[in-house]
């Protein structure tokens, strides 16, 4: 298991909501209503909680005639802790991984639902966004204007600062008004 | 409406009230949840001060009853774009906020029917 993985585990069940949901799916599985009436909560909480456990991978939910019924992912919950904290896995250096982090909060910060919301004043925030959405790009291809254009609208409707700037972040190699991706 | 202003400033007291005994009992993110519904109530009660400020009174609830029917439009988009996207923690909290504003109607409309 991730050292990641283990901090994801443990910060889902570091609400005692969540963990009286788990408690509860313990003894047997439940759908929402079931839970709500049980724990005392809205039905409607109860659905961001297990949405919250869904997304841990501590519940899975399966359809059940009108019901959809949630049950406990055990796997990780049986783990002795003292295994699960020694075995956690440092994948990469410290550095690697507060790069990573970086990159991930930027892009969660300028993009919306696969659209940019604005072009990052920041240069060191603009080339990650700008690297984001070259990776649409197809290595090799060679990308007529109008056709470049049309890519990188469905990003951001200032298509030609992003054009611009992936020329000269190094990204992008314009020849005889053709474009290809570096 | 002065009245009906102090009354959910009172209501948007309440849930932070509720959202800090929430925290204290380490339940975070419905201590998190309360305060953006507290916000809602803020927010109404926000915009009924201040057209009750520059709104001659006998249009005040014409006003604010426009103004409460413009707040919720991007809310709705969010709402639409979350579900669209399996984004269900961010569809729960744009729910949450359109419940929140939709109880504040409610109010207001039975205090005219009492």
């Amino acid at each position: 298991m991730t050292e990641e993985r283990v901090l994801q585990l443990f910060k889902c069940l570091a609400d005692r909501s969540r963990l009286r949901i788990v408690q509860s799916l313990l003894r047997e599985e439940m759908y929402v209503e079931r839970l709500a009436q049980r724990l005392g909560l809205t039905p409607a909480t109860i659905s961001f909680h297990l949405k919250k456990l869904e997304e841990a991978g501590l519940v899975t939910s399966r359809p059940d005639q009108y019901y959809t019924m949630y049950a406990l992912r055990r796997d990780d919950l049986t783990l002795p802790v003292v295994d699960m904290i020694a075995g956690a896995t440092d994948q990469s250096s410290q550095q690697e991984l507060r790069e990573a982090q970086y990159r991930q909060k930027v892009i969660e910060t300028f993009f919306e639902y696969g659209k940019l919301k604005a072009i990052p004043a920041q240069r060191k925030k603009e080339r990650i966004c700008l690297e984001e959405i070259v990776k649409v790009l197809e290595p090799g291809r060679v990308y007529a204007e109008p056709e470049l254009n049309e890519v990188l609208l469905q990003f951001h409707e200032d298509y030609c600062t992003l054009r611009r700037d992936m020329i000269s972040e190094g990204l992008l190699r314009r020849e005889n008004g053709r474009y290809e991706k570096v | 409406m002065e009245t009906f202003v102090k009354e959910l400033q009172a209501i948007a007291g309440e849930l932070r009230q509720q959202a800090a005994a929430f925290a204290a009992d380490r339940r975070q993110d419905e201590a998190d949840l309360a305060k953006i519904r507290a916000n809602i109530y803020d927010i109404c009660a926000t915009i009924g001060n201040v057209v009750c400020k520059n709104t001659p009174e006998g249009e005040r609830e014409a006003a604010w009853l426009k103004k409460l029917e413009e707040l919720p439009q991007n809310w709705r988009v969010a709402l639409e774009m979350a579900q669209a996207h399996g984004n269900g923690q961010r569809a729960a909290v744009e729910e949450l906020k359109l419940e929140a504003l939709e109880d504040v109607l409610a109010r207001f409309r039975a205090r005219k029917e009492a």
